[in-house]
């Protein structure tokens, strides 16, 4: 697996979801809330090396909630698992902001601003995303060379993918691919970071993403997005 | 004259400065520590609490007005100590062994210490011993558990398993919260309280403590 590192010039962060994160999807800072939250993301910007890299494995679907990767099961649902449909192939992957923003992210919450720090926490999460966009981006354009489309990316912890299918996930990819890891609760470091899975194949669709495909009542992106 | 309702109104908007220099005059002029608390900055933090409720307000104005209400505190605690009325209550906060997730923790800690509550910020990967432990040094009266991640839920149940078979069962209250947590899950850990926001934790810890 390459571990590609993203320029920060190259990380199209997107202002309205890092507004969400911090609120809800009605909130919009004023204009003094604007300026920190630029000066966070300029500050953030000289620490950060967002990274992401894939494995690209041959896809089965042994049943309506569950893949096979590599011959290797993953516990996808009953949401996600219809949204990978046609899959000839997956694409396993981890992007994250990098051990250098986290290292960062934590000087903040010894040493300073609680405001700073719940910034930072929103920036970091978006710069994670964005990695991701970043590789689904690079992914489809290389399927659509062999006449392939992708699929929306999707997330062990999400949709009624189980966190702890993480370790399954990991087992996948090569020892602490761009420097994440998982602990025994299966929580990733650094913290802001991002893995799943993307089917790749000719008949693959992009259907609908996140909230919209689940109907999980107390899933906490639902929260957050009302 | 002291400006009260311009401390008031500082509170509401999350201005720390306007809050400190406006606090401090008020002290020169010799106001009551306790009624400009209870009059005011207590008010103040109802109404962004009250915003907040009505979704007029959000997180960072919480926190803003809950960073605003502490810088006063800072200058009045000092000047009331021995009253008992100084602190609404003290809690224990943390996040619970194996989870690493600090902000939203640290955001209710905020809001909680914004509103009077003197509050002992444990930080995360807390194990039930360092919980129990921490509430018998500290005295405290309620325990609050954070917790991000499904995997991590259960060992808010030991902590609260930790508590009830230590001499502090019966003594100290427990508040559960974070993204995976909800009221039925809290109940069915046996957990006092449960809140999915800052703002609800402080009402809900005022309300375990039987305070108005």
């Amino acid at each position: 697996m390459e571990c590609r590192e993203i320029p920060w010039a190259g990380l199209e962060l997107d202002r309205g979801e890092i507004y969400r994160t911090m609120g809800s999807s009605r909130y919009v800072p004023d204009r003094e809330m604007q300026a920190r939250i630029e000066r966070v993301i300029a500050e953030a910007g000289r620490v950060c090396r967002a990274r992401f890299g894939y494995e690209v494995l041959p896809a089965g679907m042994p049943g309506p909630r569950a893949i096979s990767a590599g011959g290797a099961g993953l516990a996808t649902g009953s949401v996600i698992t219809p949204c990978l449909v046609g899959a000839e192939y997956y694409a396993l992957f981890v992007a994250t902001a990098g051990v250098e923003f986290d290292a960062w992210l934590h000087g903040l919450q010894v040493s300073g601003d609680l405001l700073d720090q719940f910034i930072a926490d929103a920036v970091g999460s978006e710069i994670a995303e964005a990695a991701a966009r970043q590789m689904a981006g690079l992914l489809g354009r290389e399927a659509a060379v062999r006449g392939m489309r992708i699929s929306n990316s999707y997330s062990p912890g999400y949709c009624g993918w189980p966190v702890r299918d993480q370790r399954a996930l990991f087992g996948l990819l090569p020892p602490r691919p761009c420097g994440v890891e998982l602990n025994a609760s299966c929580l990733m470091s650094p913290v802001k970071s991002v893995s799943g899975v993307v089917a790749i194949g000719r008949s693959v669709e992009k259907k609908p993403y996140g909230c919209a495909a689940c109907g999980k009542k107390d899933c906490y992106k639902k929260r957050v997005s009302t | 004259m002291a400006n009260l309702n311009g401390l008031q109104e500082a509170i509401v908007g999350g201005k720390l400065e306007t809050a400190v220099a406006l606090t401090n005059e008020a002290i020169a002029e010799g106001c009551d520590p306790q009624a400009i608390i209870n009059d005011y900055m207590i008010k103040g933090m109802e109404e962004i609490g009250a915003r907040f409720e009505a979704g007029q307000a959000f997180v960072p104005n919480l926190l803003m007005s809950a960073r605003a209400m502490k810088g006063a505190l800072d200058i009045l605690k000092p000047l009331m100590r021995g009253k008992a009325a100084g602190s609404a209550g003290r809690i224990v906060i943390g996040t619970v062994q194996g989870d690493l997730h600090d902000i939203g923790k640290n955001l209710v800690a905020s809001m909680l210490e914004g509103c009077g509550f003197e509050v002992v910020n444990l930080g995360v990967d807390i194990s039930s011993e360092r919980f129990v432990e921490a509430a018998r040094e500290h005295d405290a009266q309620i325990v609050c558990m954070s917790a991000l991640l499904t995997t991590t839920m259960p060992r808010m149940k030991e902590v609260i398993a930790a508590i009830n078979g230590s001499d502090l069962k019966g003594k100290v209250k427990t508040m559960v919260g974070g993204a995976p947590v909800n009221e039925r899950f809290a109940a069915s850990i046996g957990a006092d309280g449960y809140s999915s926001n800052a703002n609800n934790a402080v009402a809900m810890a005022r309300s375990l403590l039987g305070i108005a």
